[in-house]
């Protein structure tokens, strides 16, 4: 036993120590969530706006054109759980919040980032935020959740090829979506509204309730919520079903009909919004996110001049 | 908590001290020790049902003995058939009703008849069908005399819940596992090295080759745009795939079995150097395939042997419908089966089906002839798998037919990936070949490399697998 033990250890170390060394080089490469974060932990205190969701505000709200100090908190497919852990997380240090933006789009009411196809990016919330929301009992790591084929690539493009993972712009808005040929754009809206049309409705009246959760956290610092749907282009907006979006459009109203400190907007088939604003059918690029943009902080101006 | 995820090596390493370590002076606390940690295994995935996986085990034990005891022959016989009902009646619930009442529904939907039936909202139990033929196979047993009723009840409690083989088998039978169990186990240095190298080897097959294929395999299946040779290419990998994952499995399960001191039941003897499909289906989840032919199969062919050949082509059909079956609730299945038994009606007919026609082990390379009966078998199986990963047969029927439009064959998805998933397959067949007389490639590799060369082995190969691992693990027949 003795011997089948130290061949085992003999044989298992160099590749742990490896391991822990390529995590710890790993977690030190500067990324969209760790940049984040960190940023959220040092000035949460002095954010007037904080924007939360997935790629559509992401790419669509550039916090650089509002006139009070806002931040981008979203991600590529962020869903209402992690979009409320994130404010949890911050809500003690939110002292000057004075609004929150909240995508509701065609697909965010139905969905949870661990069930779809980028549920992979679970991790980057507790390795970068130190949220647990799958409720793990084991912490998680790098080198534990991607192939490490990729990982050691990751390492060799930062510490000898000098090049950062950061997409964003220091105020968080997603800087690499920036898609001038449109030709793409009528097959990927098509495919698009169909992978976001859903049937199962599982998680409807729990986003609902999340959405409520935000209204009454932003309550509590006397903020208010705007809800926003983003713009998309026709080529996606025509393929989408109607009874989802009626669903989608009647949960937001009847929230906002009873929360005074919330209102809706719904720029889904805004007309001032033309092709060249779009990265791709749902996703805008740096003109759009202009646009859209100083369109908000219109908004925010004559909300706050209102209450 | 599958076999290669931190849960799960925390899990053993700790259950593997506490076994040799702490219990290894009593068989009673071994046993106690093993059944608590296959309890502990299986809860993981869904403590709620640890309990029917508890009942079903309690009443067979009970019935078990119930059946030695019973001195009528009436008695034994009405014993058997509640234990029967009772196990089938649970995995019949479970795994079939809602195919049961689809299939209903849309018979009904033919005569525009809506029976307002709707689907059930069942989570099927992991492990159920691979656990209820360990069940129905010890009270067939216990009922013909074959063996005698286990006695002590965490000894047959462990049998059924044995965790290296619980949620895909081996099905390893009573008389396989349970003298096992109830001798002392010592540990032994040979045995765990020769374990550890099977794991090995295992995990390669998995990590490195099928879940390489399984990525391949579901871009192709899962675009209805593809045509043609790259269907063709789908296919051929998820026939890989299948293997690899499947039989990978298995040999971590033996090998984890084996560092506890139990040889279980092999379950792959290279299938795919098969020269036909009778050859095929012995080598191919041997442990199915023989339970089959045991409870199925025989009685079959009993009944229908006023029949000659015809009445075996009855029953080799009947039981590979029973195998499509027990792999799911789908018409797929089912036809995925019925094709393997009709598979087997030329053979029948030229009364071929328990010829043996191995090629020896020392010989480098197949001849022309054996070559191209490999192949054959292959392709045969090949197509066979199509039905089994589509989703419903009429998408089988859509990539039969796409699979001859040569035209707009789509091939820039095959990219220089497809060629290193290759080389791993051609690798991964090669070393099998050459080693085929074994029961895993890295056997005895203690005699046959000098310790240097034995490292350097293990390393590459292990360094191969943790460059290629990552990624939610899955295995297909966990779903069965």
């Amino acid at each position: 036993m003795k011997r089948f033990v130290t061949s085992f250890i003999v044989f298992i170390l160099p590749f742990l120590v490896l391991g822990i060394v390529a995590e710890l080089l790993l977690q030190k490469i500067p990324n969209d969530y760790r940049y984040k974060s960190q940023y959220l932990d040092k000035h949460a205190k002095d954010l007037q706006v904080l924007v939360v969701g997935s790629s559509h505000a992401a790419y669509g709200i550039d916090p650089a054109y509002f006139h009070l100090r806002g931040f981008n908190a979203c991600y590529g497919s962020q869903t209402y759980d992690l979009d409320m852990a994130i404010l949890k997380k911050y809500d003690a240090h939110l002292d000057n919040l004075k609004y929150i933006i909240v995508p509701v789009d065609y697909p965010s009411l139905y969905s949870r980032l661990q069930d779809g196809i980028e549920g992979w990016r679970i991790k980057n919330y507790e390795i970068y935020y130190g949220l647990n929301p799958n409720n793990n009992f084991l912490p998680t790591y790098e080198m534990l959740t991607t192939k490490t084929a990729l990982n050691l690539y990751r390492i060799y493009i930062y510490y000898v090829g000098h090049v950062a993972n950061l997409t964003c712009s220091p105020l968080g808005w997603g800087t690499d979506y920036n898609a001038t040929d449109h030709t793409e754009m009528i097959i990927s809206g098509r495919a698009a509204a169909k992978r976001h049309t859903v049937t199962d409705t599982k998680y409807l009246s729990s986003s609902t309730q999340l959405l409520k959760d935000m209204v009454a956290l932003a309550a509590a610092h006397h903020a208010r919520v705007i809800f926003v749907t983003m713009p998309a282009y026709n080529s996606y907006t025509k393929y989408l079903d109607p009874r989802q979006l009626n669903e989608m459009v009647n949960t937001v109203n009847s929230i906002v009909a009873n929360a005074p400190n919330a209102l809706y907007c719904n720029m889904l088939i805004d007309s001032s919004f033309t092709i060249d604003d779009f990265h791709d059918a749902d996703h805008m690029n740096r003109t759009g996110a202009e646009k859209m943009s100083k369109k908000l902080d219109s908004i925010i101006t004559a909300d706050s001049k209102q209450n | 908590m599958s076999f290669y995820t931190i849960p799960f090596i925390l899990f053993f390493v700790g259950f593997f001290f506490v076994y040799w370590f702490v219990c290894n002076r009593s068989l009673k606390l071994q046993n106690l020790l093993l059944l608590a940690g296959s309890y502990v295994f299986y809860a993981w995935f869904d403590w709620r049902f640890l309990f029917l996986l508890m009942g079903s085990t309690l009443l067979t034990f009970v019935l078990g003995i119930g059946i030695e005891n019973a001195e009528a022959t009436g008695r034994k016989k009405a014993l058997l058939a509640t234990g029967v009902l009772v196990n089938v009646a649970v995995l019949l619930y479970f795994k079939y009703t809602n195919f049961f009442i689809s299939s209903f529904v849309a018979l009904l939907a033919h005569f525009n008849i809506n029976p307002g039936l709707h689907l059930l909202d069942l989570v099927l139990p992991l492990g159920i069908s691979f656990y209820t033929f360990r069940l129905l196979s010890y009270l067939y047993d216990v009922k013909n005399g074959k063996i005698k009723p286990v006695k002590d009840g965490v000894v047959f409690a462990s049998y059924v819940a044995f965790f290296p083989s619980m949620i895909a088998g081996p099905i390893d039978r009573t008389k396989t596992l349970v003298p096992q169990l109830e001798k002392p186990r010592v540990f032994n240095y040979d045995m765990a090295s020769d374990g550890m190298r099977q794991i090995l080897w295992g995990l390669f097959k998995k990590v490195v080759v099928a879940d390489n294929c399984a990525k391949i395999a579901s871009d192709v299946f899962d675009n209805p745009a593809f045509h043609g040779p790259v269907l063709i290419a789908g296919a051929f990998f998820f026939t890989i795939q299948m293997y690899a994952d499947f039989s990978g499995y298995s040999d971590m399960a033996i090998g984890i079995a084996k560092l506890l001191g139990f040889n279980i039941t092999r379950n792959f003897n290279y299938p795919y150097f098969s020269q036909n499909i009778a050859e095929f289906w012995r080598k191919w989840h041997i442990s199915l395939t023989t339970w089959l032919t045991d409870y199925v199969f025989t009685p079959l062919s009993i009944s229908f042997r006023n029949i000659g050949n015809a009445g075996l082509c009855i029953a080799i059909v009947l039981t590979f419908l029973v195998s499509g079956l027990w792999h799911g609730a789908n018409w797929t299945f089912v036809v995925w089966g019925f094709l393997h038994g009709c598979y087997f009606i030329p053979l029948i007919l030229k009364g071929k089906m328990n010829k043996k026609k191995e090629i020896p082990a020392d010989r480098y390379m197949p001849t022309f002839k054996e070559f191209r009966n490999i192949l054959g078998t292959f392709l045969l199986v090949m197509f066979t798998l199509v039905i089994f990963k589509a989703e419903s047969l009429a998408y089988a029927g859509s990539y039969f037919h796409r699979l001859f439009i040569l035209q707009g064959a789509s091939p820039h998805i095959m990219t220089s990936k497809w060629a290193v998933v290759m080389l791993f397959i051609v690798g991964m067949f090669a070393i099998e070949w050459m080693n085929r007389a074994k029961q895993h490639p890295f056997e005895n590799l203690q005699i046959r490399l000098p310790r240097l060369g034995r490292w350097a082995v293990y390393n590459a190969f292990f360094i191969l697998i943790i460059l290629y691992t990552g990624q939610a693990p899955q295995f297909i027949y966990a779903k069965f």
